[in-house]
């Protein structure tokens, strides 16, 4: 089956995102604008993701919700985990918050909302998620993959923290999954895109919503067997192949 | 002013014994983002950055940087030393934050 996606969405977890992005407001409007599988991506951390997955079951059923984190590398450069459960997203977390180089500013805190799949609030989050890890971009997608998740540099188009902005090149042994653009890149942004990064990875779009209205409707849609993390996975795996197949390549 | 004399005037460290510092760079650059780097450095600078990815040395040979020096004490990993000898780029690490350093540089005729 076709399916929609949205693999890039803050919540009012993350510091530079809307107090509406609340885990109820976001299945719904992303529900609303026609994608099938959503990741929650906070910066370096993971509290909402789990309140996400269980207002989806409540609010938008049949919505897929994957954890996620948005992890920033040593270089500031954003790239994405996907894991396939809650419990290797925390011990994931739990390594990058160990790994955060910067102490909290004053006042930060009170704009890291952790809350439940109602929008009751449980805690503040005591990392400064806007700090940089001291782990490398290679380093962060190995940590990713040692917990099987999906490794996607996040927003590759951009000057903020893009991989080929902060980096110039793709780096040789980086190891990813998928590449992000921006939703809104243009056709000729994507053909310089190709030529910088290896010919069988992925481009995905995504939204990397921090407001309610950043949702919307989809511009990525991938072939899977159903809405499953291995299903996606594997999507994703093989989508080189059948790229190549079709170019000849 | 070669390296090696820079090293004589300033509280640099030499990060690897086979580096060739008897070369003069011709003006100098100051960067962290690679992309920036490669569009606006030139043949010859000396190159001042907080970056220590192993891209670093890809865009120093893409540039045609003489060597690098790394300010605030930072120190790149092995694997980015290993590559700056296979493409004779010298590397330098510093104490001195990258504002005091290029002032001191430029002091020492370096512009």
């Amino acid at each position: 089956m076709r399916f929609a996606l949205d693999l890039h969405i803050h919540t009012l977890l993350s510091p530079c995102a809307g107090i509406e992005m609340i885990p109820v407001n976001i299945v719904r409007r992303v529900q609303e604008v026609g994608i099938d599988i959503m990741a929650v991506t906070d910066h370096n951390a993971v509290g909402n993701a789990e309140s996400v997955i269980k207002s989806a079951l409540k609010y938008a059923p049949g919505l897929g919700v994957f954890p996620g984190i948005e992890v920033t590398s040593k270089e500031e450069v954003h790239i994405l985990g996907i894991l396939p459960s809650v419990e290797s997203a925390r011990k994931l977390e739990s390594m990058i918050h160990s790994h955060l180089v910067n102490p909290p500013v004053k006042d930060s805190l009170a704009e890291q909302l952790i809350v439940d799949e109602d929008a009751n609030f449980i805690r503040y989050e005591e990392h400064f998620l806007m700090g940089a890890t001291d782990f490398s971009v290679e380093e962060v997608s190995d940590l990713i993959h040692s917990f099987d998740g999906i490794v996607i540099p996040a927003h590759i188009d951009r000057e903020s923290f893009g991989l080929i902005y902060n980096l110039g090149l793709f780096p040789p042994d980086l190891e990813v999954d998928a590449v992000e653009v921006s939703k809104f890149a243009k056709e000729s942004t994507l053909v310089n895109l190709r030529r910088l990064i290896p010919p069988d990875v992925p481009v995905l779009f995504s939204s990397d919503a921090h407001f309610l209205d950043d949702i919307v409707p989809p511009r990525s849609f991938l072939e899977l067997m159903d809405k499953s993390f291995d299903s996606l996975k594997e999507a994703l795996k093989n989508y080189g192949y059948v790229r190549n197949h079709k170019t000849g390549g | 002013m070669t390296f090696r004399e820079l090293l004589g005037n300033l509280p640099l460290e030499n990060l690897g014994d086979d580096f060739d510092l008897d070369k003069s760079p011709r003006g100098g650059y100051v960067g962290d983002l690679l992309s920036n780097v490669m569009r606006f450095a030139k043949e010859g600078n000396v190159w001042i950055t907080v970056q220590t990815h192993i891209n670093v040395i890809a865009v120093a040979t893409l540039v045609g940087i003489s060597g690098i020096i790394f300010p605030c004490g930072v120190e790149p990993p092995e694997e980015t030393i290993k590559k700056a000898r296979e493409e004779h780029i010298a590397l330098l690490t510093t104490k001195l934050d990258a504002f005091t350093l290029c002032g001191k540089i430029y002091e020492l005729g370096i512009r």
